[in-house]
């Protein structure tokens, strides 16, 4: 059984900026990882290759630094590696995205099983899983927190505010998995250096038949056009003086904010 | 004028509390003219027409999805692109909620549309859709557009007023989509409640500024001192020093108290997003210039493991 992992590099710094030109976003900071979500579906993955006959391999798609993202899950125990990257892909849409990894799962399976985050920590659309999901004519089980499966079918926990439903379908299948689902394991240092003499692939527009015109940029249908700075300024007062004023003046604030609502230890 | 249409699903036979709110983000994208309304669940049926009889709704359409929950998206997502393209609909305008989100994201690959997902504001301007948007981490918001028909988008509640309730019902059409789900559901079970925080009148939020000073504990006992509910932004989630269900923001619970305390948090808009209501909120963090200044009634600007050696010592 195979297992696929779509993962995404994220900035660590969430002060991303939009450039007022292009509206492209501007990462200056430059320092990413692993989106935080992707870390659990990773998790899911290796616990799920326990299993005899279980592998899983991943795949990104990103400028060449998104390859970290890929050696995070190599150290994990991840197969193969495929880093989809060209300068065609840049400025992809969710769909455009989506299709990108589609045409690569075509390429690289069939896979019984793909796993996704539920959603980016920095666009935070989740619409990548099941678009990609409705590309590849699979279902597609959102917020799923547990999974096991025989090959054939896959049993899947997915929690939907206070309740938690079990699902079960028939493979192939996509989940998606939020942040916090289970407790990943993290890569031991030794794994880490074997994971970065490993090769991985690195895989273009043409590589996978696609057409640039209908990716990135050029092929987006949802775009940004504008910024717009509508973030309602309060006009609040700031507290002042010595460290000492400044909790005094604080705790008098607290307390008669709380007196009014009557609540706390006033009330 | 594009052919602008309100979609929603029934949940466990329920309709949602946000429709007539929804209807307004259509009419306002709809350049303030009639939408259509698309209801669709298992069982649905005409007795719905009273219960969605609203302003600015000119047509209803009653969808019965036989065996199908919010969950079984492969073939939701069927449903709803099928009467996109039966009906020629240009815009759909859905709540951004998981369910819609997937099914939206299903029906915007099959009938080959774009979609802009948590928009917080339709207007339309100068013949397009401008989609109002957080943006990523910076404090700004963008305007986004969709490309061609037909354009999904999906909304947040940013306090959009809704229409008003009609006296005259409308006569629905009555569908029924036949489609099965390679999903079925074996069992459920509930959960612990998710949250303390949804009731408490008084909050305490810790921030990555309260982890790097190391006055975790502190804020808690503060937290406790007070009677107020402790709760975290995103990094103390990740780091576990609390459960993710108690961590504030747009990827976590959203609050709504009368008084937010917040230590060392930036204010980044993921975060902001998570505290809703007219409640006071105060910000102690060692930057003058934090964006959360401009989200507090009091801000003080000081070093969090000082602050909170002098509060203690004044009791």
């Amino acid at each position: 059984m195979k297992i696929a992992v779509c993962v995404k590099y994220v900035p660590v710094d969430s002060k991303v900026d939009v450039d007022p030109k292009t509206h492209a976003l501007v990462r200056s900071s430059g320092a990413g990882e692993i989106n935080p979500a992707d870390r659990y579906a990773v998790e899911m993955a290796r616990q799920l290759s326990e299993e005899d006959g279980v592998s899983f391999d991943v795949f990104t798609m990103g400028p060449d630094g998104a390859a970290r993202a890929l050696k995070y899950a190599m150290a994990l125990g991840a197969e193969k590696a495929v880093l989809l990257s060209d300068i065609a892909f840049a400025g992809s849409d969710t769909l455009g995205t989506a299709a990108v990894l589609a045409a690569a799962l075509k390429k690289y399976g069939p896979y019984d099983l793909v796993l996704t985050g539920n959603a980016s920590n920095d666009g935070a659309t989740g619409q990548v899983g099941p678009m990609l999901a409705q590309m590849l004519g699979v279902p597609d089980v959102t917020n799923a927190v547990e999974a096991e499966t025989d090959g054939k079918t896959a049993i899947l926990k997915k929690k939907d505010g206070n309740t938690l439903y079990t699902l079960k379908t028939a493979l192939p299948a996509l989940a998606s998995v939020p942040f916090g689902a289970n407790t990943p394991e993290l890569p031991t240092l030794r794994h880490q250096v074997a994971a970065n003499q490993r090769e991985f692939d690195t895989v273009s527009a043409a590589d996978l038949g696609l057409d640039p015109d209908t990716l990135g940029q050029a092929g987006a249908k949802s775009i940004v056009t504008d910024t717009v700075n509508v973030t309602a300024q309060k006009q609040g007062i700031e507290l002042i003086g010595s460290v000492d004023e400044k909790a005094r003046d604080f705790a008098d604030t607290v307390d008669k904010i709380q007196q009014a609502i009557g609540g706390g230890k006033h009330a | 004028m594009p052919k602008t249409a309100v979609f929603t699903w029934l949940k466990d036979g329920k309709l949602s509390d946000r429709i007539a709110q929804l209807v307004n983000n259509g009419v306002q994208a709809a350049a303030e003219q009639p939408v259509s309304l698309y209801v669709f669940g298992d069982g649905a049926d005409a007795g719905l027409a009273k219960d969605v009889a609203f302003t600015g709704v000119d047509k209803l359409v009653i969808v019965n999805t036989p065996g199908l929950a919010f969950y079984q998206t492969d073939a939701l997502g069927q449903a709803a692109a099928e009467a996109v393209q039966a009906d020629g609909i240009d815009v759909v305008v859905a709540e951004a909620e998981p369910a819609g989100q997937a099914i939206l994201s299903r029906a915007a690959v099959i009938t080959g549309g774009g979609m802009t997902s948590d928009c917080t504001q339709l207007r339309f301007e100068g013949g397009s859709i401008r989609q109002i948007k957080p943006s990523f981490g910076a404090q700004v918001m963008v305007a986004c557009e969709v490309k061609g028909t037909p354009a999904y988008m999906t909304m947040k509640n940013n306090g959009t007023a809704p229409v008003p309730p009609d006296s005259a019902v409308l006569t629905p059409e009555l569908r029924t989509y036949d489609g099965a789900s390679a999903i079925t559901c074996t069992g459920t079970e509930p959960l612990p409640e998710s949250s303390h925080l949804t009731g408490a009148d008084v909050v305490v939020v810790a921030g990555k500024g309260v982890l790097e000073s190391g006055q975790f504990d502190a804020v808690k006992a503060y937290a406790d001192s007070i009677g107020a509910a402790l709760a975290g932004s995103r990094p103390v989630a990740d780091q576990g020093f609390i459960p993710f269900d108690d961590q504030i923001g747009e990827s976590g619970t959203v609050i709504q108290p009368k008084l937010s305390i917040i230590f060392g948090v930036s204010g980044a808009i993921q975060f902001t997003e998570g505290i809703k209501g007219d409640g006071k909120i105060i910000a102690v963090n060692n930057d003058p210039n934090a964006p959360i200044k401009g989200f507090a009634d009091v801000f003080i600007c000081a070093d969090i493991g000082e602050f909170l050696v002098s509060l203690k010592a004044q009791n």
